[in-house]
Formats: structure tokens, C-alpha cells, sequence
């Protein structure tokens, strides 16, 4: 793809969306996956660095249920990947975190598994939050089975047909993960071991996408291994252009919003890399007649995708309906342009015409049509977590900081009750977290600390009853409550980006959004929320298989669609 | 005996979070806490001993409640009997605040024990581009700028006086730890897990658990049931 320099003399500041409105959360909850995005980046780097999977060790009865050891060769190190799977009552199956028993439960660890490390890993993996692993192992996960889909797929499998795709169109999965563990959980190695002596999973989320990549094997390979021992003499493989559009189902709950609020730094810099890579095309991108019809395919591929996403929540039907309808009028109108400069002048058309969704789908798509001037930033993803305190700043300094940075938070009108009716506590099941309702519900006293707009203005307020002369240190030695918000504050000011721009403690929040954000930045797809707290999702559906290494580096699988039934290559 | 039980850094540190969380609300950068008596620990420091020994009967802590003084170099503290090992980070800041306005910071520590806790106060003075020092009944102990690790030093003093200046010369003392050996300790820990004492672990569970909330219907729906 050719590309020129067409605004080569702009800086790329003047490209770059503001804070107040990238940062806001109704926002951050429409973003879709982009080529950064963490399974996009991990599959990239399989691909190019040709990484050899071998399921090494398969113990499984005709049923499915025993271990598989998968070996992974990277250049720099082996790996293993165990797997237990067995039988589970459909009565107790669940997606909730608090479940205790699951279809399967896997790990992901250093070196190759012997005997007596096998017999370690069997005695504490199927036990997940209630085993003890040790710091060879950095990632603990589970899933469970679709059970109708697998019972679908299996009996057509047996029966020497393949999977209607309507019918797998509906699902998209065969499994679906309910928790993924990693740094350092149970005994795991922490991140920073991760970083240090696994090159190949030191981006973030990397080991954690990989376990999910390799669940999505092992459901194919499964299904493939019943089918045939249930009939052998009829039951055929499943095809690989229908596995490839078989994905890993996965739901994800409240256990992951804390993290966006308690993890800023690394937040704002996913969200700075993501704008980087969107400024970039703004400014260099170039409208052609190659590029104009890259771009017109992958929009009618992503309103198919949007178009086929099959949910219950009726709010989600009629977003993805209203993008789709959105995106068409945004087509129709780039169609009548013959004379587009560059790529702003239809983001701007959207920013003016559309709403967000429609914004951030059409964000997503010029993402995926440059991806010569992205991906070089998938590099730029990690970020050193700490919040040091600037001890010597004058008060009359931060105060003009939180002025600036988080009138966000001081427009929050904390004398109304509502602003605060929410309050995020973890529950003694399992210590996950939840919500509570402030005036009606016990519990407050013991609340998270994630009410960044409401401890700015406690401190914003004190800040002004103390001399403005004083120094940081002075004040927070009488303040302590403070000095954690204080050094936040000083930190996040030297982003660009800084906080996400929300209240969570207010009646109406929508921690949904919170979870559409970060599922985005791993790369999911097909949001399903069962309710404002929790959703549905489908990862890795699209991507390549592992028998596609050594074939193809192939990166244009965002947005998958239904392949046609007559001819599953489509 | 028991064995002892292998944490993760991450493990012990929301441990800790929640154990000061238990103990002091919102009312205290509970985060920085935990990280100085983790750095402890995972320095062999004996962190989580110094903070047992922090603790009351009832599993409770004291926070900072000490006098301060400001004096031409620095500030004097005096801790009025309290424990050291929650207030580090704010002695650091002391520290630093101090340098930036006389060129060398100095911290006169009084009237509190552990003074060895005071050494996680200097990775705090070192990410802000300073050497420290600080002298004890101990040891002497000494980072360079920018540096993560500390060496120790034969003591050559009885008072507690934490310094943080541009440059700080090595303490004459005989070196008793090479920086070089903390970082290797910290390597061990950081390949294989913390060890820690099972009871202790217990022990600041329980505490720990004082942040929870009992299950309840209420609470199942705020989980989106």
C-alpha cells in the first residue's frame, strides 16, 4: 500500500483528539478492537515468529476428558500448556466467578511438564482460586462448554456433516472462559518475572490472550476426538475455514473494572498509543482509489459482522442497529465524495452527523486500513506502573494541576446524594467485587477506593483551607488521608491523556462500559451484555489455527463474518 | 514444622493493601504502606515480622503520630513511641522536600523503634534522583541515585538520621552487604516467591477478611445476578 506523507509538515500534537473527549466513559464504552489490540498483536507475533504448538501429551477417553499437554517452541524459550478436562453435571455448570468446578481448567507454564510435575499441576489446577501453583506457572484459567453447541457440533461432526454455520453464527463458540489469572494470582509468577525471563509474553495481557487462543484449540480438537470415537466409521473433521470461524466465548464481569480505575498510568498510555495510531492516518493516510476500496470492503464486512451478532439485550441489538445504519450512511455519503483530501474530512463528517458508536466504528476501521503506520507502536504498550509523590510542589501548584486536569471531577455535584448512592466492595465470596446501593445496603464503611472524582474534591477542598505556600510533603504529613490521591494527581498530570472522566459512584454508573473498554484493547468482539454488571463475548473468532502457522501472517481477520455455507473458504 | 508458604509479590501486596485498608480506612496511603513493608520482605528485611511486632493485640496499628519540627537542614521527628514501619514513605518525603530546599535533607528520627525500617525510604529518595543515607543503631545504609538497591554498612552511629543530598559519599564503615547482594536476594524472590511464615499469613488474612462483605442477596445482584 502506497503511502505519502500528506500533511508531512503538521505536527502530529494538532491530529490528536482531546482528553475531555477521549477520556469520557460513554466513549471509552463504544471503542471496538484495533490491530493493537492484545490477541491481534499476540496472533501477529505467532505468525511471524512461526511459533511451534504440538499437543504433546494426549490423554483423553472417548468422552474428552483426561489432560493434554501442548508444547510451545518460541525463540526464545519452551513452554507448556496443560489441560484437564472432565466431566461436569450440567446442573452445576456456571459463568459465574463464584462456580467451583468447570469443563476444563488449564495453565500455562515455564519449561516441559514431567511426571511428578503433572501430578502437581493435577492436584491444584482443577481447583483454581482454592489450589496453590508456583511461580513456574503464569497463567490459570477455566472454561466451560456451550453445551448445546458442542452437542451440536459433535453430532453433525459424527454424522459425517459439518456445523451449519446459522447455527454457529449464533454462538460463535464451542467453550467460553470465566476467569483468566495471571501476575502473580496463587502463587503464579508475578509480572515483573514475566517481563524479565518470557520475552515472548512480556506485552501486556499476552500470556493471559494465549491461554484463551490455546482453549479455543483445544474445544476444536475436542470436538474433532469425540466425534470420532462416538462414530468412527462416519464422523469426519471439522473444516478448517469453520474452525477458523469457531471462537472462544468468554464472560466477564465486575472483577474487571477496579482494574481501569486502580491502573491509570497504564490505562491513559493504552488510550494514548490507540490515538497515536489514529492521529497518525489522520495526518499521513491517504485517501486513493486502492485505499478508498480497502476501506468500502471492510466497512460492509464490519456492518455484516455488526448485522450478525445474535443477543438477547435488546439496548445491544439496537446499538449495533443503529451503528450499522450509521456506518451505511457514512458509506453513502464517502461514495458521493470524489474529492476527499485525507481521512479527517470523513471523521469529521461522522463526529458531526453520527454518535459515538458510529465514531469509534469508523475509528476502527481506518485502524485496520493503514496498519503499516500502527503497528510499530505495539511496543509502546507497557507502562511502569508508580505514583511517587512530587514532595516539594507548592500547594497553589496543585491546586492549579487539579484545576486544569480534573475539573471533571470538581463539576461533580457531591452534595446530591446520587452522586454517591454507589458504593464497590469486595464480597466475601470469593472476594470478588460488586455494587452496592449506599443508603439501603450494609457495607459502605468497607468500600474500594476507586472514588477518584470524589477523593479529588475532599483533597481539592482541604488544599484550599491550607497555607498555598506549603509544600506537598508538609501537607500530606498532617493529610495522610490525601497522599495517595496527591501523588495520582502529580503523576497522571504528566500524561496526556490522564484519568478516565467518570464518576463510579454515581447512581447511574455504567460499569459496563468499564468492561467494553478494556475487552476492546484485548481485542474481543461481539459484546452480549447479560446486564449493566456483566457480559457475554467472543475472542479469537477468525483467527488463524495453529495448523495455519508456517502458512500465512495473514492479519485481516477483525470483524469476522459468516463464511457462506456453501463454500466455508469465503 | 510447616513449610513455608510461597507468595508472589502481587499476592502479598494486596494482602497488605487490605490488611491496612482493615486497619485504617481511607484515611492513609495504605498503597505506599504496603509497598515499604513488601520491599522489606522481599529485601530480607523481615518485613512482615517488623510488622507483626507493628501490631496490637487486637490486630490493630497505630498511624504516624509524631511531632515535627523543621530546622535549618531538614526536619526532626519525633515519633512519641509509635512504630516506624507505616510512616517511611512519608520520612522519604520529608527527605527529598528537604534536599530540594537546602541542596542536603536531613531527618533527625526520634523516639520510635525498628529503626531499620527506615532503609525502604530510600529507593523512595533514589526515583527522585538523590543519593540517601541512613544512619542507625543497626547499620548504615546507602543508595545511590537512581538506583534500586542499597549496600549496608558497618553502623557508625546510635542516632537515626536519614540524609538525602545530590551526592552523598559511602559510609566508612566496613561494607557488610554489597547492593549487589540485595538485588540478588530480590531476584530469588522474584523467580521463586516470597517465603512466608504460614501463622503470619493467617494471621494478616484474618485481618485482611475485616474488608469483606458478607454475602447477601443484595450483594449477589450486585454482581449482576
Amino acid at each position: 500500500m502506497q503511502v505519502t506523507q500528506a500533511h508531512n509538515t503538521d505536527d502530529l500534537d494538532s491530529f490528536m483528539r482531546p482528553a475531555h473527549v477521549v477520556m469520557d466513559l460513554n466513549r471509552l464504552g463504544t471503542l471496538y478492537p484495533y490491530p493493537l489490540s492484545f490477541m491481534r498483536s499476540l496472533v501477529r507475533r505467532i505468525l511471524r515468529e512461526e511459533w511451534d504448538i504440538q499437543r504433546a501429551q494426549i490423554s483423553l477417553n472417548g468422552n474428552g476428558y483426561g489432560h493434554v499437554v501442548y508444547e510451545i517452541q518460541t525463540r526464545n524459550a519452551l513452554f507448556s500448556y496443560v489441560v484437564f478436562a472432565k466431566y461436569l453435571d450440567p446442573n452445576i455448570r456456571s459463568d459465574r466467578v463464584i462456580a467451583e468446578d468447570w469443563d476444563m481448567t488449564v495453565t500455562l507454564c515455564e519449561g516441559r511438564v514431567d511426571g511428578a510435575r503433572l501430578e502437581f499441576l493435577r492436584a491444584n489446577v482443577p481447583l483454581q482460586e482454592k489450589g496453590r501453583v508456583d511461580t513456574g506457572c503464569f497463567v490459570l484459567s477455566r472454561a466451560n462448554k456451550s453445551a448445546r453447541n458442542f452437542e451440536y457440533v459433535v453430532d453433525r461432526l459424527a454424522a459425517g456433516q459439518q456445523p451449519d454455520l446459522d447455527v454457529m453464527a449464533k454462538v460463535g463458540y464451542l467453550y467460553r472462559t470465566t476467569a483468566v489469572y495471571g501476575s502473580g494470582k496463587f502463587g503464579m509468577a508475578d509480572w515483573d518475572k514475566v517481563c524479565q525471563q518470557y520475552p515472548d509474553f512480556a506485552r501486556p495481557f499476552s500470556a493471559e490472550m494465549f491461554s484463551c487462543f490455546l482453549i479455543r484449540d483445544f474445544s476444536l480438537f475436542k470436538a474433532d476426538h469425540v466425534a470420532k470415537h462416538r462414530s468412527p466409521e462416519t464422523a469426519v473433521a471439522m473444516d478448517d475455514n469453520v474452525k477458523r470461524y469457531v471462537g472462544i466465548g468468554n464472560a466477564t464481569g465486575l472483577g474487571m473494572a477496579p482494574y481501569l480505575i486502580n491502573h491509570p498510568l497504564l490505562i491513559a498510555n493504552w488510550v494514548e498509543v490507540r490515538e497515536t495510531a489514529l492521529a497518525r492516518i489522520k495526518r499521513d493516510g491517504t485517501v486513493t482509489k486502492e485505499t478508498r476500496g480497502n476501506f468500502t470492503c471492510l466497512a460492509e464486512k464490519a456492518i455484516q459482522h455488526l448485522s450478525e451478532i445474535a443477543t438477547d439485550n435488546a439496548d445491544q441489538n439496537s446499538i449495533n442497529a443503529k451503528a450499522c445504519k450509521d456506518m451505511t450512511a457514512c458509506m453513502n455519503w464517502f461514495e458521493a465524495q470524489n474529492d476527499l483530501q485525507c481521512w479527517t474530512d470523513v471523521t469529521n463528517y461522522a463526529e458531526a452527523n453520527f454518535g459515538h458508536e458510529a465514531q469509534e466504528l469508523l475509528h476502527a476501521l481506518l485502524l485496520e486500513l493503514f496498519p503499516e503506520m500502527v503497528v510499530d507502536l505495539e511496543d509502546r504498550l507497557n507502562a511502569q506502573d508508580t505514583y511517587d509523590l512530587v514532595p516539594d510542589m507548592k500547594l497553589s501548584c496543585l491546586i492549579s494541576i487539579i484545576e486544569d486536569r480534573y475539573q471533571w471531577a470538581l463539576d461533580v455535584d457531591f452534595a446530591d446524594e446520587s452522586s454517591k448512592a454507589t458504593f464497590w466492595y469486595n464480597s466475601e465470596e470469593k472476594k470478588e467485587p460488586r455494587l452496592g446501593k449506599r443508603y439501603e445496603e450494609p457495607g459502605a464503611e468497607k468500600e474500594m477506593f476507586l472514588g477518584i472524582a470524589s477523593e479529588v474534591r475532599r483533597a481539592y477542598d482541604d488544599l484550599l483551607e491550607f497555607d498555598p505556600e506549603a509544600s506537598v510533603a508538609r501537607f500530606a504529613i498532617t493529610h495522610p488521608q490525601h497522599r495517595y490521591i496527591i501523588r495520582r494527581i502529580q503523576t497522571m498530570s504528566h500524561t496526556r491523556y490522564g484519568e478516565i472522566q467518570t464518576n463510579v459512584l454515581d447512581a447511574d454508573v455504567l460499569p459496563i462500559h468499564l468492561l467494553r473498554c478494556k475487552l476492546s484493547f484485548f481485542g474481543v468482539g461481539k459484546f452480549d451484555p447479560r446486564s449493566r454488571l456483566w457480559v457475554r463475548n467472543t475472542m479469537f473468532q477468525g483467527a488463524p489455527l495453529i495448523s495455519d502457522i508456517g502458512r500465512t501472517i495473514d492479519d485481516h481477520w477483525c470483524f469476522p463474518i459468516k463464511p457462506k455455507c456453501d463454500d466455508p473458504a469465503a | 514444622m510447616t513449610p513455608p508458604l510461597k507468595l508472589s509479590r502481587n499476592e502479598l501486596a494486596a494482602l497488605l493493601k487490605s490488611v491496612f485498608q482493615a486497619c485504617f480506612g481511607h484515611s492513609q496511603d495504605w498503597a505506599a504502606m504496603a509497598h515499604s513493608v513488601l520491599w522489606l520482605e522481599a529485601h530480607g528485611f523481615d518485613g512482615l515480622a517488623i510488622l507483626m511486632d507493628a501490631m496490637d493485640e487486637e490486630m490493630c496499628l497505630a498511624p504516624f503520630a509524631g511531632d515535627i519540627q523543621d530546622v535549618s537542614t531538614g526536619y526532626i521527628v519525633d515519633f512519641n513511641g509509635g512504630h516506624a514501619i507505616l510512616a517511611a514513605h512519608m520520612m522519604a518525603d520529608l527527605a527529598v522536600e528537604a534536599a530540594l530546599r537546602h541542596g542536603t535533607g536531613t531527618i533527625k528520627i526520634m523516639g520510635t523503634a525498628g529503626p531499620s525500617t527506615f532503609i525502604a525510604a530510600l529507593p523512595h529518595c533514589a526515583r527522585q534522583g538523590f543519593a540517601a543515607q541512613v544512619t542507625g543503631r543497626e547499620y548504615d545504609a546507602h543508595i545511590l541515585p537512581r538506583d534500586d538497591y542499597p549496600s549496608l554498612h558497618e553502623r557508625r552511629s546510635e542516632a537515626i538520621t536519614l540524609t538525602c543530598a545530590a551526592e552523598i559519599a559511602l559510609p566508612k564503615g566496613k561494607c557488610l552487604q554489597p547492593a549487589e547482594q540485595l538485588q540478588s536476594h530480590y531476584q530469588k524472590t522474584l523467580m521463586n516467591g516470597l517465603a512466608i511464615d504460614p501463622g503470619i499469613y493467617r494471621a494478616l488474612m484474618k485481618v485482611a477478611d475485616r474488608t469483606l462483605v458478607e454475602a447477601s442477596e443484595a450483594s449477589r445482584k450486585g454482581a449482576g445476578e
